[in-house]
């Protein structure tokens, strides 16, 4: 369903069909698990089954003998380098060192010649632990007679952007606080209060390919081949580690089977280029699911949340204090945090804020990036206890976000920092509501629920890309942006055909591959098409530009007068093909233009980019639920999500997207949790492990795609794709309190919906059973 | 994985011989679904598989009575496709097509579902002691996780659940399983076919070392025609039964004339239960005189009250 649509592309605008889905469907296309090169061998992991413990002694002298085994790698192998890494803390060696921090931590790696060799070498070594005592939740972690996950002052990492890290503090590793005005002055007076703790689980990612990566150490280059969101900063961290120049280290990207943040940042590579330098050979490691069920997942996290409102529903204060379980290691926990707290006051006015975010160590598995992290974390705390505060002041749920949402222009953050609102949440919100039937009648145990807030995107904004025209006038976009199934390779041929006046049809966009492919600093954080796109928007025009002023040349005309369409450069009857152009240019069949382009803070036309974030995401759902009083079932029976995207370059592939992360948002409402026992993740494969089947659909998902560009991204666009996650459990939590079922613990499952209503009608019920 | 031989039978006798002189290390290979899985996780290290999937056990044929003998080497997908089964025995079909995914349907046989082993998680990690892996070791279930296991007919040393759904209705429809093995062919009404667990949990069936199952036989029961099977289960698809409910009934002037009723998810093998059965019989069809199946006093799962809802909606 779309909304408002630009007019005046050609490109921009269409939803064309996707450049790599022929490939892909036809299973041509390459991921890195069906890449070899020439003398690789194999990798295989042994991971420790202990949470936390010692390691008094490992023996790989029967290992090593056995044939076809070329190296074994353990913690003593990596003395000459300083083998620490994580883009945010330095906290994580790179293969356990006397000691493990959770159950799945590499303790060695063989490498051999086959898969089952390594496997088979894998038991051969003899590993003496000594257990140490457990800190596996967020409440042991933060008694303070608990062990120490880490000791010693904090080693900031190579890309924390968090400006001061601060100490740490027992096991807490990172604490961000938000505060404004004078939280118990302005709620003294307060008519309505809603206070309660909340618990959210961890979940998985859940790629389809899971972490795979090849690696070839020569003394002076790293050639890498790997499943990463973010190669460049990859790079960077490979180069640190191994003591290399940023390019001597190469890492070529195929296709991504999906990453949602469980690829991004630095994961198995240090480990692969380690075992590999060992080995003397190329090295490939591609995880099992188990196993990528311990590389990456969300944040468990327990929050309290305190918030007021006077007699007339206005808001007065939020209070909320949360610890995020990060695991073992930081890897992106800092970040979420920050994020996190940025989300817990929601886009409302306040009197007053205070948020203490926590970010804790725990003997569990390391918790990083997830689609809409933080975001998800603390909206459905946050807008529940916006229901609640509606319930009890007898305010109609939509009214009380109509009363207290921001408008655009005003400030998002409580103290006034960074970029104004820059959406419209009130008329994104009522569409949302009036798509699931907010003002229809319902019947008993049916509830409806809306929810929205904002996700602080974009990361740094810097990121170039190139475009290269041949002399055939076929077209060549280098970007960095990894295509892991969310459609950039496409929307980069349309953004640069748009501004080259040709169809997307001659336009090839390559995978990343550090060597040639200019800087890219992530895929993530919604923002390829705003800033990548932006980069490949100046590039494609400064290469329009120059075939303009061949064609000037030629013609004889001021370059104004000459348009680029169908592929050709056009003054009044007069064409040129783009290869004629290009032949007239070089006086020969040969040359190329080559332009790059770039977006960076400040300067230039992104100026916009540096007041941060460069844009507000919008996390906007309404739902309707029917609840089934017998089993706990809750059926989601009507969404809607909001894909307020400024403009939409792909229509098609944003309601994908918008789709895509309705369905990670409701699993991750619904159904999975990593059920954690004494450490050890049980339920590490996906029978037990559930996410939602294309049966547990709602019977009715409609996608809203909003176009006010405001966006400030190409011809006004803006990121997509992580929004609708952040709002959906909000919108299933507040429409199931609708229904007369307020829930502070996720996921829903029947079981646990089932014994909140017991204990909503005990009496009654207790009669009924006996 | 263990290394292991592989060998292709070509008849049922064939197989059973390839078995006995291959020894006690050896399996019969189905879809491989359930097996190749276990052996993945160390759990099953057979030295030698004897594949029976293309024996010529593949027919779905008509007995004279207008039952159905089915071969025990047809795909759990083609069973529950086939036009006898979808008009005669709903609750079949039903069952089938609510168990696994598309992909494993079209590789699992009836014979190797009648065999699949327990769901339980210790049962499938070999760093966890368990009597029904291990004689003797111990069963932590009762104590740890036990959410999915038995709620009835569980013993002190397992409280695990038999998992198929396909057999839940195969006992409510009184099947029974034609065996071949070193004696000759005998038959065993399924009822009888999977054990309790007793002090010998490591036995889910009663069938002998060598025992080649070869065919189900399904009599006619004209009433299953109005029959269904409803599986509880924590998601649409790819999830086994936390309960299930096979039935069928025959109702004449709104009266319950005869009825047929079996549990699944809820005991160590998939239970007939009779005696619901006798309580309906004659009762009027309606809501209220469906049965109400005390809470057992021996419940392992959390709570008696969930297990009492649970049977109470799977008993409508
Ligand atoms: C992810 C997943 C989800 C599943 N979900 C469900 C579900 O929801 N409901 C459900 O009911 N099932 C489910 N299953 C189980 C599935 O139904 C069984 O794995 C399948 O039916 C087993 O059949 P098979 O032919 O593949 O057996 P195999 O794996 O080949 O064999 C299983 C056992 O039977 C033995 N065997 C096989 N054939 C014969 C024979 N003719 N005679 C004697 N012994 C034999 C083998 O030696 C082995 O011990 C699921 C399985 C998986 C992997
Ligand atoms: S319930 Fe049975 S299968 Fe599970 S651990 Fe106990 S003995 Fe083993």
């Amino acid at each position: 369903m779309t909304v408002v649509t630009g007019t005046g592309t050609r490109e921009v605008g269409r939803s064309r069909t996707r450049l790599d889905a022929r490939e892909k469907l036809r299973g041509e296309a390459m991921f890195t698990g069906d890449m070899e090169v020439p003398g690789m061998l194999y990798g295989r992991v042994l991971r420790s089954q202990h949470p936390h413990a010692e390691i008094v002694s490992i023996n790989t002298s029967a290992a090593e003998r056995m044939p076809g085994v070329a190296a074994v790698l353990v913690g003593r192998d990596l003395l000459d380098i300083d083998p620490y890494y994580g883009h945010a803390i330095k906290d994580r060696p790179i293969i356990a060192i006397e000691r493990v921090r959770f159950s799945g931590e590499p303790v060695a790696a063989v490498a051999a010649e086959d898969e089952a060799t390594a496997e088979a070498a894998l038991a051969a070594i003899e590993v003496v632990y000594e257990e140490l005592p457990l800190v596996d939740t967020i409440d042991k972690a933060l008694d303070p007679a608990a062990p120490l996950l880490h000791e010693g002052p904090i080693r900031p990492g190579l890309f924390h952007g968090l400006g001061n890290l601060g100490e740490r503090d027992g096991n807490i590793g990172y604490r961000y606080r938000l505060d404004s005005g004078d939280v118990a002055g302005e709620s003294a007076g307060a008519a309505f209060v809603t206070e309660g703790e909340y618990l959210f689980p961890a979940v998985y990612q859940y790629a389809m390919e899971t972490h795979s990566v090849i690696a070839d150490w020569k003394p002076n280059e790293i050639a890498i081949w790997a499943s990463c969101q973010h190669p460049f900063l990859v790079q960077a961290e490979i180069a640190d580690l191994f003591g290399l120049p940023i390019g001597a280290v190469r890492i070529q990207v195929p296709y991504l089977g999906g990453g949602f943040g469980s690829k991004s940042y630095t994961k198995m590579e240090p480990l692969t280029v380690a075992l590999s330098r060992k080995a003397r050979a190329p090295v490939k490691i591609v995880n099992r699911v188990d196993e990528s069920m311990v590389t990456s997942r969300r944040h468990g996290m327990r929050c309290w949340m305190r918030t007021t409102a006077d007699a007339d529903g206005t808001l007065l204060t939020r209070e909320s204090r949360f610890w995020l379980d990060t695991g073992a290691y930081m890897d992106n926990g800092p970040r979420v945090t920050a994020t996190a707290a940025d989300s817990a006051p929601g886009p409302y006015r306040w009197r007053a804020v205070h948020i203490d975010a926590m970010c804790v160590y725990c003997n569990t598995a390391p918790s990083g990036s997830y689609r809409a992290f933080g975001a998800t974390h603390l909206q459905w705390v946050a807008e529940s206890q916006l229901d609640e505060l509606a319930r009890k002041a007898g305010i109609d749920p939509l009214e009380m976000r109509r009363r207290n949402l921001l408008r655009p222009g005003e400030p998002v953050r409580p103290d006034g920092s960074g970029k104004p609102l820059d959406a419209d949440l009130i008329g994104d919100v009522e569409r949302a509501a009036a798509a699931v039937g907010w003002d229809e009648p319902k019947g008993p145990l049916v509830g409806r629920g809306v929810s929205v807030g904002l996700l602080a995107a974009g990361a740094h904004p810097v990121s170039r890309a190139s475009v290269r025209m041949r002399a055939d006038g076929s077209v060549e976009v280098s970007v960095g942006t990894t295509e892991m199934g969310q459609g950039p390779r496409t929307v980069m041929a349309q953004i640069a055909a748009e501004e080259l006046g040709c169809s997307s049809d001659r336009v090839r966009v390559l995978g990343a591959d550090t060597r040639f492919t200019p800087y890219d600093r992530s895929t993530g954080a919604s923002r390829s098409t705003t800033l990548a796109g932006k980069a490949v928007q100046n590039a494609a025009a400064a290469v329009a530009a120059k075939l303009r002023e061949t064609a000037c040349e030629v013609w004889d005309v001021a370059s104004e007068l000459i348009e680029l369409r169908d592929g050709k450069a056009a003054y009044g009857d007069l064409e040129m093909e783009f290869s004629e152009v290009i032949a007239k240019r070089f006086g020969f069949t040969g040359g190329e233009i080559i332009e790059g382009g770039e977006v960076r803070p400040m300067g230039g036309d992104t100026g916009s980019y540096a007041e941060g974030p460069v844009f507000w995401e919008v996390c906007v759902a309404a739902v309707e639920v029917e609840v089934d009083p017998e089993l706990g079932k809750v059926n989601v029976t009507r969404t809607a999500t909001v894909a307020d995207v400024g403009r939409a370059i792909n229509p098609l592939l944003v309601e994908r997207q918008d789709e895509g992360a309705f369905m990670q948002g409701y699993g991750n409402a619904m159904f999975e949790e990593m059920v954690y026992r004494d450490g050890e993740l049980i339920n590490d494969n996906l029978l037990e492990y559930r996410v939602p089947r294309i049966q547990d659909l709602p019977r009715q998902m409609t996608s809203i795609v909003v176009e006010n560009e405001d966006g400030p991204g190409p011809h006004g666009a803006k990121g997509c794709g992580e929004g609708a996650l952040a709002a959906v459990p909000a919108a299933i939590v507040n429409a199931l309190g609708d229904a007369g079922v307020p829930i502070t613990q996720l996921p829903l499952t029947p079981e646990r919906v089932w014994r909140r209503l017991q204990d909503l009608s005990e009496p009654q019920s207790t009669e009924e059973l006996t | 994985m263990r290394p292991f031989d592989y060998e292709r039978a070509e008849d049922a006798t064939g197989a059973v011989a390839a078995l006995r002189r291959r020894g006690t290390g050896a399996r019969y290979l189905g879809g491989g679904t359930n097996l190749v899985d276990l052996m993945k996780l160390g759990v099953e290290t057979p030295d030698a598989l004897v594949d029976v999937s293309r024996l010529p056990l593949r027919g779905i044929e008509e007995r004279p009575d207008g039952g159905l003998r089915i071969g025990a080497a047809v795909r759990n997908s083609e069973l529950a496709a086939h036009r006898a089964v979808r008009e005669r025995y709903p609750l079949l079909s039903l069952a089938l097509l609510s168990g696994a995914s598309g992909q494993l349907r079209n590789l699992a046989t009836v014979g190797g579902n009648l065999l699949q082993r327990t769901r339980c998680s210790y049962f499938q990690d070999v760093s966890k002691p368990c009597n029904k892996r291990e004689p003797g070791s111990g069963c932590p279930a009762i104590e740890g996780e036990h959410r999915n296991l038995a709620i009835i007919g569980h013993s002190d040393s397992c409280v695990a659940t038999h998992p198929s759904d396909m057999a839940v209705a195969l006992v409510a429809l009184d099947a029974e399983v034609e065996v071949e093995g070193e004696g000759g062919t005998r038959t065993i009404p399924l009822r009888e076919f999977h054990r309790l667990p007793g002090d010998e949990p490591q036995r889910d069936t009663v069938l002998q070392p060598g025992d080649l199952i070869t065919a189900v036989e399904l009599p006619l029961l004209a009433f299953a025609t109005r029959s269904t099977y409803r599986k509880v289960r924590d998601r649409a698809a790819f999830s086994f039964a936390v309960v299930s409910v096979a039935v069928a009934v025959d109702v004449a002037d709104g009266v319950v004339r005869d009825c047929r009723l079996a549990l699944g998810g809820v005991a160590h093998v998939p239970w007939r239960a009779a005696r619901a059965e006798e309580a309906l019989r004659g009762q009027p069809a309606t809501e209220e005189s469906s049965p109400r199946l005390p809470a057992p006093s021996s419940s392992r799962r959390d709570r008696s009250a969930t297990t009492h809802s649970r049977c109470r909606s799977g008993g409508q």
